[in-house]
């Protein structure tokens, strides 16, 4: 596991410019303004660490009025509903929630099977990643990124108030797809770094065996707010027959002699919905949202569409 | 079931080809997956599935494809299904084989191509007891074509000719299919041609082809010495060439002229639509035996643009008068360069014009002007000689030896039979005397020379000794030698005889190179060019031109099917199905099937 923060580009001064083209060809201005309108939802308490703009579940704080209760002594008389008192001859003592800012956990799946697909599921990726952490910041919440490839991430700082849009981009744009999916080992180290409730969302094409669900039963038991975006490609939606080939693993390299026709993409047609599937069932067991989208599917259409559908914005 | 294109069965080669092209398409390549996750179920389920399973699927693409080129190719073999019909039908067909059927119609077909398949559509259509004559006209040279022969061996026959670069007279093919009709009353004639042909028989149907053609052509050819018969070879010539323009737009060409091989002249020739223009040359052709005209370019008819004249020694040309004489007429006739015209009575000259000799047997000419006479037993006077009644005599004797006309002859012993006893001319003579009197002598009245034969040769043993025919032949020599010296340049016709003497040992060659022995005292040449008769080691070169105004001009006409001829002997048309698909459509659907069935293989689509 590898810790960027320290030397994450989005904080050098020098790297602004380049942040600033970045942050332009992952998420075009046109479409920041669209995203303002949209908010985050979350479905489990989640624990803000500092004050923020979301109303949390904890009591206290001075401006978002909660609830009334009846006086008990030793209660702050400033609290007192004097109006309350004057209709009704009954103390009553107003309550307030405490306003928190939410850690918003964006983790993207940067492994060689991620850069295949046209378009690239990466990109995508990274996309989606980049337009829910700008939700996120103007959430006022504060929203963390973590690249992984095999076993190594690469884990940003927490960002919070929207300009640091800049220094999200600026830490999405270099990775490149490499190495094997090991979704296992970047959900235990978030376990291990975060120990606040918070939410997480889960970038990958999942094409990985056991780990993920694994590492996801992990959070989930801890109460985590947890989604899945399960990106693929057309071309592996709907691969075409291509006859004989050599089917090579993009992450491996090993190969596989097959006659791609149409018997063999029926096969695979029941393996790809038998895959999906299942991972639907785990995440409705688990309480986590699975949300599936092709990366050639507009960008916008998936955020203003499918995540509101699956109720991860609003 | 028999096919009009055999070689339509050609493209059949092209399904081998597509199927090569398919199996090409399923070479194995290469092609990256995210992961094999999901595909190491699909490929053990292949793995594990059934021989017949895991065989390639038959390409649906290539049944279509292979079913095409089946269809093209059997629509290029043009199969027909027949059926047979009640009766045996007789088929004549009159073929011209002129030279204006070898030109080139505006679809690059020529005239001859355009027939032939017509015919072969209408052979195929005849049943193996239907007979079939083919008669062409000119027939070739060198072949007999037999008769009576079914539809494949007349479907045989007719791919194997080919057309002659003779002229033929419309007149010609009528006459030869009213011959045609008249050998098999009841057979159906079809004439294809392109002349303008009347007179056809009653039921014959006319096969016209041809089309307007893009033609010009050398028409007439000729060259004299300038300034009389008797001027000597190196003198100036006046060469005429008339130059004939057929096609519907004005023409210009040059014209060359040749004398053995070495070009002498040339001149450029502008032609308005179907117009003529002579063309003369002044020149010195020295010792040149052959003259060559020729048109630079190419156009609709190739015989027609080359014509070649040659100089040969003169033919001596005999004309007979009276009464019939075996023996002298073999004695004569025999002799090599000698054309023997018989005249009906005696002419008005003695010796007409455009002969050298003249013999008269038992006959006197009207009057003596001019020329060479002989006289045989003319039992009238003969200019100043008068014949007296017969007398029996004895054994001949020669008086002139050394005479010419007496070379190499010997009659002793001969008995000549009676002889007149002749009042003799002045001047006369006297070569052979039997008994002291005269029986043959010379002597001249005026410009004519006279030889007298009191000895008729069917009366005596002469004419069965060989004196006999060394006599006659003296008597042609000397006539020869003298006509030697009006030689001029001449061209005879493809197909016309050339006779050139019984003696043997002659040989042809022609103008390829080939040289063949002529049997028979003659040859009959098909082909224009300039062919040489090789006699030991003489050469005489024969000039063989076209030179038909009717074959350069032929107009011909659109190509049109005859009127069924076998549907008017009232039979049953034995055609039943006949694909008829341009062949050019079949071939281009096809090329675009092989080039779609490469894309697809190189692209894998």
């Amino acid at each position: 596991m590898r810790d960027t923060q320290s030397r994450n580009p989005a904080r050098a001064p020098s790297n602004q410019q380049s942040a600033i083209s970045n942050q332009q060809s992952l998420l075009a201005p046109d479409f920041l303004r669209k995203l303002d309108l949209l908010e985050i939802l979350f479905k489990r308490n989640v624990v803000g660490r500092r004050e923020g703009d979301r109303p949390g579940h904890q009591r206290g704080g001075r401006t978002e009025f909660a609830d009334h209760r009846e006086y008990s002594p030793g209660d702050d008389l400033r609290y007192l509903d004097w109006n309350i008192y004057g209709r009704t001859d009954r103390l009553f003592i107003k309550e307030f929630t405490k306003q928190e800012a939410a850690l918003v956990c964006v983790l993207v799946d940067a492994s060689a099977s991620m850069g295949t697909g046209e378009p690239e599921k990466l990109f995508y990726a990274k996309r989606l990643a980049a337009a829910l952490a700008y939700l996120a910041l103007i959430g006022g919440n504060e929203a963390q990124l973590a690249i992984f490839a095999g076993a190594e991430a690469a884990w940003s700082p927490r960002y919070a108030g929207r300009p640091d849009i800049q220094a999200i981009a600026a830490f999405l744009e270099p990775p490149e797809p490499a190495g094997t999916t090991d979704l296992f080992a970047p959900l235990r180290a978030f376990r291990e770094r975060v120990h606040v409730r918070s939410l997480v969302v889960l970038i990958s094409d999942l094409l990985e065996e056991g780990g993920g669900q694994r590492g996801l039963r992990l959070l989930a038991s801890q109460r985590y707010d947890l989604s899945v975006l399960h990106v693929l490609s057309p071309q592996e939606l709907r691969p075409p027959a291509v006859g004989p080939a050599l089917l090579r693993d993009a992450e491996t390299g090993r190969g596989e002699n097959l006659v791609v026709d149409a018997d063999a993409l029926r096969l695979y047609a029941d393996r790809l919905n038998a895959f999906c599937e299942g991972w639907r069932a785990f995440c409705q067991r688990h309480d986590v949202r699975y949300l599936q989208a092709s990366s050639a599917t507009p960008f916008e259409d998936c955020i203003l569409t499918y995540l509101r559908r699956g109720g991860l914005v609003r | 079931m028999s096919i009009l294109h055999p070689l339509g069965v050609l493209a059949l080669a092209a399904v081998p080809v597509l199927v090569a092209l398919s199996l090409w398409r399923w070479r194995r390549r290469e092609a990256v997956v995210s992961s094999l996750l999901l595909w190491r179920e699909v490929a053990a389920a292949w793995r594990q599935a059934p021989h017949a399973r895991r065989r390639r699927h038959a390409d649906p693409l290539l049944l279509v494809r292979v079913a095409v080129a089946l269809v093209l190719a059997g629509a290029l073999c043009a199969p027909v299904w027949l059926r047979p019909s009640p009766r045996a039908r007789r088929l004549a067909i009159v073929l011209d084989r002129s030279a204006s059927m070898a030109a080139l119609r505006p679809d690059g077909k020529s005239r001859w191509r355009a027939c032939r398949d017509e015919l072969l559509k209408l052979l195929v259509r005849l049943d193996a007891a239907d007979r079939v004559d083919i008669v062409a006209v000119p027939p070739p040279a060198n072949r007999t074509i037999p008769s009576e022969l079914d539809g494949q061996a007349a479907a045989s026959v007719l791919l194997s000719l080919e057309p002659s670069e003779a002229p033929v007279a419309p007149r010609e093919l009528a006459r030869a299919a009213t011959d045609a009709a008249s050998r098999h009353p009841g057979a159906s004639v079809v004439v294809a041609t392109d002349a303008p042909i009347e007179g056809l028989p009653p039921g014959a149907s006319l096969l016209a082809t041809g089309a307007p053609l893009d033609n010009l052509g050398i028409t007439a050819f000729a060259a004299r010495p300038v300034g009389g018969a008797s001027v000597p070879r190196e003198a100036q010539h006046e060469v005429l060439v008339t130059v004939a323009n057929a096609s519907a737009r004005p023409a210009s060409t040059t014209l060359v002229l040749l004398a053995d091989t070495r070009e002498v002249a040339r001149r450029s020739v502008s032609l308005p639509p179907g117009g003529r223009e002579p063309v003369i040359f002044d020149v010195r052709l020295a010792a040149a035996s052959a003259l060559e005209a020729r048109l630079i370019g190419t156009d609709g008819l190739g015989a027609d643009d080359r014509a070649w004249l040659a100089r040969s020694a003169r033919r001596t040309r005999i004309a007979w008068v009276g009464d019939e004489s075996y023996f002298l007429r073999r004695a004569l006739a025999v002799q090599e360069g000698v054309e023997l015209v018989d005249l009906p009575g005696p002419p008005a000259e003695a010796v007409p014009r455009g002969f050298d000799l003249a013999v008269y047997h038992r006959a006197v000419p009207r009057a003596l002007t001019r020329g060479s006479v002989v006289a045989v037993a003319p039992g009238a006077a003969v200019g100043g000689l008068r014949p007296g009644p017969p007398v029996a005599v004895g054994p001949a004797s020669l008086t002139a030896p050394n005479d010419p006309l007496l070379a190499a002859v010997r009659l002793d012993g001969v008995a000549l039979g009676s002889v007149p006893r002749p009042v003799l001319p002045a001047g006369f003579t006297t070569l052979v005397a039997v008994g002291g009197v005269p029986a043959i002598g010379r002597w001249r009245e005026g410009e004519a020379r006279l030889l007298y034969v009191g000895a008729d040769p069917a009366a005596g043993d002469w004419a069965l000794h060989p004196s006999f025919p060394i006599f006659w032949a003296n008597v042609v020599a000397a006539t020869a030698e003298r006509g030697m010296e009006s030689a001029g340049f001449a061209s005879v016709r493809p197909g016309e005889l050339v006779p050139v003497g019984t003696n043997g040992g002659v040989a042809v060659e022609e103008p390829g190179g080939a040289r063949r022995p002529v049997a028979g005292g003659a040859f009959r040449p098909e082909r224009t060019g300039l062919y040489r008769l090789v006699r030991g080691k003489v050469s005489q070169p024969i000039a063989v031109s076209l030179l038909s105004e009717g074959e350069t001009l032929a107009p011909g006409a659109e190509a049109r099917p005859a009127s069924d001829p076998l549907g008017a002997q009232g039979e049953t048309v034995g055609l039943a199905i006949a694909w008829r698909l341009e062949g050019w459509l079949a071939l281009l659907t096809l090329a675009l099937v092989l080039i779609h069935a490469c894309l697809a293989a190189k692209l894998r689509v």
